[in-house]
């Protein structure tokens, strides 16, 4: 009997909204973000490009089953297999921004010629700011 | 847009709910097994959370149509041997999260391959059911 309350009690859980209240979530969760985006990259650009996960796979020393799992966004790569993608893909820094969510030199300058009051979303912008500031 | 869970009047609960209970943390369970269920949920919620940002068109490798299927699906693997699936569709300002099964990579078992059908003409019943009472959801918190 415990055990029937126990099933219909989760019934009405929402798992996601409970894990959220975890330590590690949000790490996780900002690390699938990365992966997720580049996986669109890659998938995007590799087919642009007119390749197979075969022929790319090919290419950059790897299996077709790693292609496969990284445009799923479902696998961590290393900075080797990272830089053999970047190498591959002729990434260029918009697209590393776009990954990674970071500022590229553009954003720099841009951010640069704003007034003081103007405050941007992102605690990274923030950090260039400052470092514009400072280097006056 | 925003995400919602269909949530089966007749069943009285979320069938993607129910799903997901199973990776909800135990107190017996060791550190390297919460860590586990939190990896997967994260991941489902950020694919979930990617494809609410492209307002629930299929993107793919991320989400793409069912053949066969009039929605969508969220590919996410568990393992070496299993991919979660997640069946999901659009409806005015909802992305509704139907229904979610576990796929093993290698099925030809006959028993396997009418199993998941059975889910995909399932899950379609889920959809026509909530075109006809959209207000069988609850929110993605």
């Amino acid at each position: 009997m415990k055990n029937i309350n126990k099933k219909i009690k989760n019934k009405n859980i929402d798992a996601i909204a409970e894990a959220r209240k975890g330590k590690r979530f949000q790490q996780y969760s900002k690390d699938a973000t990365s992966r997720i985006r580049l996986a669109v990259e890659i998938y995007n650009t590799r087919n642009s490009m007119g390749l197979s996960q075969q022929v790319l796979a090919k290419q950059i020393g790897s299996t077709q089953k790693i292609i496969s799992r990284v445009e799923n966004g479902d696998m961590n790569i290393g900075i080797s297999l990272l830089n053999r993608f970047i190498e591959k893909l002729n990434f260029n820094s918009d697209t590393l921004a776009r990954i990674f969510n970071c500022g590229i030199p553009y954003h720099f300058i841009e951010i640069k010629t704003n007034t003081k009051d103007e405050r941007s979303e992102t605690q990274h912008e923030e950090a260039l700011i400052f470092t514009a500031q400072t280097n006056k | 847009m925003r995400a919602v869970y269909y949530m089966d009047d007749s069943l009285g609960f979320c069938p993607i709910k129910i799903y997901l209970a199973q990776y909800i943390k135990k107190e017996r369970d060791k550190s390297k097994e919460k860590n586990y269920k939190d990896n997967i949920l994260s991941n489902i919620d950020a694919k979930i959370k990617f494809v609410v940002e492209h307002s629930g068109l299929p993107i793919p490798p991320i989400s793409c149509p069912l053949r066969g299927y009039s929605y969508f699906e969220i590919k996410h693997r568990k393992n070496k041997n299993i991919v979660i699936r997640i069946f999901y569709f659009r409806h005015k300002d909802k992305i509704v999260l139907l229904n979610a099964l576990e796929k093993p990579d290698n099925y030809d078992k006959t028993k396997e391959i009418k199993k998941i059908d059975k889910q995909f003409k399932i899950t379609e019943e889920y959809k026509n059911k909530f075109i006809l009472n959209p207000k069988l959801y609850e929110e993605y918190q």
